[in-house]
């Protein structure tokens, strides 16, 4: 993991930081340099990163907004027995499951992070909006059926059975 | 007909299924270009099924996967076959699903602009269908033709529009899919977590067998917009592309070709005639084997200042879509970001050309092996940072044994996938026991290029596939890719998916057993 707290990769429009780090504090890092996470903060700004992320990384955009543009690029995180997983930065990947997945949203069931790259903006820059997919509620609730799937994984990543 | 196989035709007595010869010799292999080269060896069809199926229907897929559970017998689903990366490789114990058969759309929503749309379908048909509706998927990949919507799903798919539409991954809004117990599973997005589908999406076949996607989809564009730029070199071209996606402009079609490539793209996109008969075998093709024995040589030659100048620098092909004005507007602004970064305008004609040819360039493939060469493709990806490194790592590493050329045509506001494409001929045989015939010296080249060039794609922080999934050929190096961390988790899900391993054994990542299955397709240890 790095040692600082945040590392911005300024060609790449990316922050590293540190999961402890407040979005606030992280917020306020950027603005000094003319740049912004681009997300609606006002409920989470007291929130570390990995909380954020884990509960959801509420106020970003979805994903069907820009398809061309992702929140997180790469992280690093403990899994359940103690283990770590690092998903080096990349726009993106075809090396089986997007194993980011499993620190989004899953409120540390399946992977807590300690370290994510994110995606950030220019604060002058336009952002693209596409309109989202009617009809449908984006964000429902978990169902019964992948409940117990995420009950499954998390318990295989406890068993620390060797790769 | 092998006993397994015979069980589930008793099992099943009224979905179609075959043992015929002709059938397994059909689905032993995608289109890894290895396999052509033991194609043209002679050896056809060396990793046969002991059978195929063809379920017409998800329950249909679940009692199959229910009976492989129950029986412990490793069953392969399979769209179209278009796989380059050896993600299909049976063996006579596997038993192939064929999904074609499950084709249908079952609703379409044209107000919300969803449609669920089952697994098999193909991609041309789909998107020609959906077109007549004023709608499109957006994802046009090369392999379009022969293609299918549970293969793009497997392999993390791209389409040539991905820098306005995304990969596939961004246009799945629910899954339906059979774990490796039999059970029929929906998955739903969920912007804010737990999302469950990337986890499926990508994972060729090995955690699941989709049946079913919801996919979301957009209005067809009415209008487009053309323009071709050159550059003084391909960073020049890069570093405005970066421009471009940060700026928020979002071109369906932005494609950079280095010089050579682009020279190749100047000249038409495809001469289809004439390129076929010069490859065929004969002096052309002696000339260029005798061409390629030097590639390291030739690659420096026109990597460098000098072929720049003489091929014409990097080519630009750029195209916005949309409806009224945006895309004049759009290429208005993008103009003016290009032509501050040393862009020189070059008219509509490569973009309109390049269109107009989009999905020809895939099929050049038979002559090459026809001349007694080989060919093949390599998609890797880094943030912008790091796009130099991986650029000159990976060439340079194709480059001792291949010549190479390369173009980038997926971007992104983060980062870049580079597209290599190379071709090579035979190592030098002296002094290489057992290697006596050419097509063993070509593999020889093959998987040296091969090793080095994924090993230069992980020093230099890119990733080791873009969007052709790992399959075979890149599983011994995907702890390279992940970690052992990454690697026991991907575990871990297997086995919560897929408890018996049943689902596409030996596909996605190194082999745990002293007894494989299978061989690796790329042995760790390449002669030297």
């Amino acid at each position: 993991m790095s040692d600082l707290a945040i590392a911005i990769d300024e060609p790449s429009l990316l922050v590293g930081v540190v999961g402890t780090t407040t979005l606030s504090a992280l917020e306020a890092a950027l603005k000094a340099r003319g740049l912004t996470l681009g997300v609606a903060l006002e409920r989470a700004s007291t929130k570390t990163v990995a909380d954020w992320l884990a509960s959801g990384a509420v106020g970003s955009a979805s994903v069907f907004a820009d398809p061309a543009d992702h929140l997180v690029a790469g992280l690093e995180a403990t899994l359940p027995d103690g283990s770590k997983l690092v998903v080096r930065p990349s726009p993106r990947r075809s090396v089986g499951p997007d194993l980011i997945a499993l620190a989004l949203g899953t409120c540390g069931r399946l992977a807590n992070v300690d370290y994510a790259w994110l995606r950030i903006h220019v604060k002058s820059a336009a952002r693209p909006a596409f309109p989202l997919p009617g009809g449908r509620d984006l964000d429902p609730p978990l169902t019964e059926q992948e409940n117990r799937l995420v009950e499954l994984f998390a318990s295989e990543l406890r068993s620390g059975r060797p790769s | 007909m092998s006993e397994p196989f015979e069980s589930l035709a008793r099992a099943f007595p009224e979905v179609r299924l075959s043992a015929d010869a002709a059938d397994r010799v059909a689905y032993a292999r995608d289109l890894w270009p290895r396999h052509h080269l033991a194609v043209r060896a002679g050896n056809v069809a060396q990793h046969r099924p002991a059978g195929i199926v063809w379920p017409t229907s998800t329950e249909e897929v679940a009692r199959i996967v229910r009976w492989a559970h129950d029986t412990e017998t490793p069953v392969v689903p399979f769209g179209a076959g278009s796989g380059v990366c050896a993600g299909v490789l049976p063996h006579e114990r596997i038993v192939v699903i064929d999904l074609k058969r499950l084709s249908r759309w079952r609703s379409l929503d044209t107000e919300g602009r969803t449609l669920d749309v089952e697994a098999g379908h193909m991609g041309m048909p789909l998107e020609e269908n959906l077109n007549r509706r004023g709608l499109t998927l957006g994802h046009f990949p090369s392999s379009i033709l022969c293609s299918t919507v549970g293969g793009w799903i497997a392999a993390r798919s791209a389409g040539q529009c991905s820098g306005k539409y995304g990969k596939i991954e961004d246009m799945v809004l629910a899954l339906e899919c059979v774990t490796g117990t039999g059970e029929v599973v929906h998955l739903h997005h969920r912007t804010s977590g737990p999302n469950l589908i990337p986890l499926v999406i990508g994972s060729e076949g090995t955690l699941a067998v989709v049946t079913c996607a919801t996919l979301r989809l957009h209005p067809n564009p009415t209008v487009r917009a053309f323009a071709g730029f050159s550059f003084p070199s391909t960073e020049h071209g890069w570093d405005a592309m970066r421009a471009m996606f940060q700026a928020g402009l979002r071109p369906a079609i932005s494609r950079l070709y280095d010089p050579f490539d682009a020279m190749l793209a100047r000249r038409g996109s495809v001469e289809k005639d004439r390129a076929d008969s010069a490859a065929a075998p004969g002096l052309g093709a002696t000339a260029l084997r005798s061409l390629l024995r030097r590639p390291g040589t030739i690659n420096e030659l026109l990597e460098g200042a000098f072929g720049s100048k003489v091929l014409g620098g990097s080519l630009l092909v750029l195209i916005f879509e949309g409806f009224d004005d945006g895309p004049s507007r759009d290429m208005e602004q993008a103009k003016a970001i290009l032509s501050r970064m040393r862009g020189t305008y070059a008219g509509e004609g490569p973009a309109r050309q390049w269109l107009q040819h989009r999905y020809s360039a895939s099929y050049r493939q038979a002559p090459v092996f026809a001349a007694g060469l080989f060919s093949d493709t390599m998609e890797v990806a880094a943030p912008w940072s790091k796009l130099r490194g991986l650029y000159d790592g990976v060439r340079r590493a194709l480059g001792e044994h291949v010549f190479v050329m390369a173009h980038l045509s997926h971007a992104y506001p983060d980062g870049c996938c580079i597209y290599f494409s190379f071709a090579g001929t035979a190592a030098k045989g002296d002094g290489i026991a057992g290697l006596e015939g050419w097509d063993a010296r070509c593999e020889l080249t093959y998987d040296r290029a091969w090793k080095a060039a994924m090993a230069a794609a992980v020093d230099a922080g890119g990733t080791l596939a873009h969007h052709h999934g790992v399959g075979r050929s890149k599983a011994p190096r995907m702890a390279d890719e992940l970690g052992t961390g990454g690697v026991s988790t991907v575990r871990a899900l297997m086995r919560a998916f897929d408890p018996k391993g049943i689902l596409n054994p030996g596909n996605l990542l190194p082999r745990t057993s002293s007894k494989p299955t299978l061989n690796d397709a790329h042995p760790r240890t390449v002669r030297a």
